[in-house]
């Protein structure tokens, strides 16, 4: 499993990664092509993980 | 969302500007829109359409301008075609407009040419500033998001599609808009994609050189530590042969027989030393002149070049002299010209001579020209300097090399006769002398190779750790991405477990409102249930363990359709009442918009859906004919409508004055 790999890796990074994804996709969750979400989640993750 | 007024222009059938004010009182919340087929029910629920996204779901979609203004107009001219409504949304006062102007092309073109269209949206915020939206669909997408369209703008007639065979999709679809699986599904798919991003950047990076470069590493430094453990043998070896030699020389010293060569021989070498040693200084010597002097070679001529010019300008009077100075100064002070005139003071002639002075006065620019020749001319005498240091050095270096030749061969003559003399044990030791001297100088040639070989493996080495330094640059790299494609897969897999739980718990809430409603609703003893597969089925009981599905009429199917829409609508609706800081969906409040909702239902399903949608949204607008609009609807809606309106249609089949269609709204008192 993964998690035994970077075990290092805090559930409190994933536990804010996961609460900035969902507000990332909220906040275009209403535009039917959300553009440039995928941009945005990658950045999210290379801010937490570093 | 509260909608308020809507207004418009020209638009298909209405003609000049019609307006509508939606009921906004909270307990009569119903705004009943009564007209014949064709009168422009659905052409109100288009012009919604049309307003928040720009399109239009009726027949000749691109022929939006009235035909009767059209008809009207002279051809060049053009119509504006526009619908404006005014609602409030989240402390905010609206009045969003679209419009579009066509051209009309000929006398009898009732279509008109599209020339130009856009779309504002304005607002007042709570401080009372008046605002325009710079991205006005945008916003418009926001306030009402298109994906939510189906569930609160809907057409009665065609409603019962969500329990036709191929209506899953669309009801999971609108359970996961409603209840915020929909931001779950998103993040699932979108992480998936970034997953991916950063297993291929880690590919990218990936250097699997990286433990063959330590092997080589390794390698190199165990030949280099090979190398000098072999260096340092030897430099043993050497050691114990120099030792050899010099006992084996003291010896030699000891015995009276070869004493004197010996000691002869001893003085030699001590003497070529000195001379080695003086050679070395001279090669010093000579390398530190020309790294001094070097230009001289090659910028002599450009200076011999330069001087002979300047020479040659202050000959030509061009630079001043300081001969020429001096002369005049004297011919001043004997007051007597050249040319025999007196140069008395304050005359003429003088102070023509004495003018000279001022023009070959020692100017700067003399005083420069002068001593750039001065220096010019040092740097030819170093320039001399220079090769007759070298040559004297070379022939102090040429007379110490003979000097060591003439040693060497006399060593070789004292050799020769310690060997040939005729005791033995003399000769025996020169003989061993000479085996020593040359086994250390094969030493020393040893040694050197093995320095040169350990210099080289050390620029080897060199050369690895920077390539291992380089790999491992990258291996961090593969290392950085290959966490985050963890952390994408991981945060993945846990979105995805919170949406199996989730969608199962929404699932069952969805479902027990939905037989609530369609129970409330039918007669009969059946109940309504969604399935697995998110179908939408109407069931009965055969017995207490099984139930089956039923053949259901197109009204039945419609009062489940209802009823999911009301749960859907009630749910959002209950959302955003207490639950607006939630990370996923936080519901809203929307206007329902039915056009023709009643159309299959018997007249007792009609006033019980009439009774239950005004109680799950917070407006609803019914777009009816007056034959839908039954007494039992009528019962129900009269007492809670708070706005009603008729669309008085102008047929020209009937309408004697009426040349083209056109439609009015007028209100009615409720």
């Amino acid at each position: 499993m993964a998690k035994e790999q970077y075990s290092d890796i805090s559930d409190e990074s994933i536990h804010r990664v996961i609460q900035r994804v969902l507000e990332a996709e909220k906040a275009k969750l209403n535009m039917g092509n959300p553009k440039g979400i995928k941009d945005d989640i990658e950045q999210i993750i290379e801010e937490e993980i570093n | 969302m509260e909608i308020k007024h809507l207004a418009v222009s020209n638009f298909r059938q209405y003609y000049g500007t019609q307006e509508i004010d939606f009921s906004t009182d909270p307990e009569n919340n119903v705004t009943v829109v009564n007209g014949a087929n064709g009168a422009g029910k659905s052409t109100l629920l288009n012009a919604f359409l049309w307003l928040f996204y720009n399109e239009i779901n009726l027949a000749q979609p691109d022929r939006l301008a009235s035909e009767r203004k059209l008809a009207e107009i002279e051809p060049t001219d053009t119509v504006r075609v526009s619908v404006t409504l005014k609602f409030d949304h989240e402390d905010r006062q609206y009045e969003a407009r679209r419009w579009a102007e066509y051209r009309k092309q000929s006398q009898s073109d009732l279509d008109g040419k599209l020339v130009d269209n856009d779309v504002e949206v304005r607002f007042i915020d709570s401080t009372g500033a008046s605002k325009t939206e710079s991205n006005p669909n945008n916003a418009l997408t926001h306030i009402m998001p298109e994906r939510l369209r189906e569930l609160f703008f809907f057409h009665g007639e065609t409603i019962d599609e969500l329990t036709a065979n191929d209506g899953q999709e669309k009801i999971q679809e609108a359970i996961r808009n409603i209840m915020g699986l929909k931001i779950l599904d998103r993040s699932i798919r979108h992480l998936n994609s970034v997953e991916k991003r950063f297993e291929k950047e880690m590919k990218k990076h990936v250097n699997e050189d990286l433990s063959d470069l330590l092997d080589r590493k390794q390698r190199v430094q165990d030949d280099i530590g090979d190398a000098k453990a072999e260096l340092d043998e030897k430099k043993d070896n050497r050691l114990a042969v120099n030792r050899e030699l010099k006992s084996v020389e003291d010896r030699l010293t000891e015995l009276e027989e070869s004493l004197d060569l010996q000691e002869e021989r001893s003085d030699l070498k001590e003497e070529r030393q000195e001379l080695r040693d003086e050679i070395e200084d001279i090669n010093a010597a000579i390398k530190a002149e020309i790294s001094e002097k070097a230009y001289l070679v090659f910028g002599l001529p450009a200076i011999e070049e330069t001087a002979k010019m300047l020479q040659e300008k202050r000959k030509k009077g061009e630079i001043p002299s300081e001969i020429k100075r001096t002369f005049v100064e004297d011919l001043l002070d004997l007051e007597e010209c050249i040319c025999g005139r007196p140069l008395e003071d304050g005359s003429e002639a003088r102070e023509e001579v004495h003018s000279w002075k001022e023009r070959a006065g020692s100017s700067d620019l003399e005083q420069v020209a002068m001593r750039l020749a001065t220096r010019l001319s040092e740097h030819a005498d170093h320039h001399d300097d220079l090769f007759e240091k070298i040559q004297s050095e070379l022939e102090k270096r040429s007379e110490r090399g003979d000097r060591i030749e003439e040693i060497n061969g006399r060593l070789d003559d004292i050799s020769t006769q310690l060997s040939d003399t005729d005791k033995e044990d003399i000769s025996a030791l020169e003989e061993r002398r000479i085996e020593l001297r040359t086994e250390a100088s094969g030493l020393g040639e040893e040694i050197g190779g093995v320095k040169e070989r350990i210099s080289n493996l050390n620029d080897r080495l060199d050369t690895i750790k920077d390539e291992i330094s380089e790999a491992r640059k990258d291996n961090e790299k593969a290392e950085l991405a290959d966490r985050r494609r963890y952390v994408a897969g991981h945060v993945r897999d846990h979105i995805q477990g919170l949406f199996d739980d989730y969608q199962h718990e929404v699932r069952e809430e969805v479902n027990e409102r939905v037989n609530d409603i369609f129970r409330d609703i039918i007669a009969k003893d059946y109940y309504a249930q969604i399935d697995d597969d998110y179908s939408l089925r109407i069931l009965k009981d055969v017995d207490e363990q099984e139930a089956v599905s039923v053949a259901k009429s197109t009204g039945e199917r419609q009062v489940a359709s209802l009823s999911f829409i009301a749960t859907l609508v009630s749910l959002a609706k209950e959302r955003y009442e207490s639950d607006s800081d939630s990370i996923y969906f936080t519901g809203g409040i929307y206007p329902v918009i039915m056009d023709s909702p009643f159309g299959y239902l018997d007249p007792v399903y009609q006033q019980k859906v009439s009774k239950t949608m005004p109680q799950m949204a917070g407006q609803v607008v019914v777009l009816v004919t007056q034959a839908q609009y039954s007494d039992e609807v009528k019962r129900e809606m009269d007492h809670i409508a708070g706005k009603k309106y008729e669309l008085v249609y102008h047929d020209p089949a009937e309408d004697p004055d009426a040349r083209y269609e056109y439609t009015e709204i007028r209100e009615v008192e409720v």
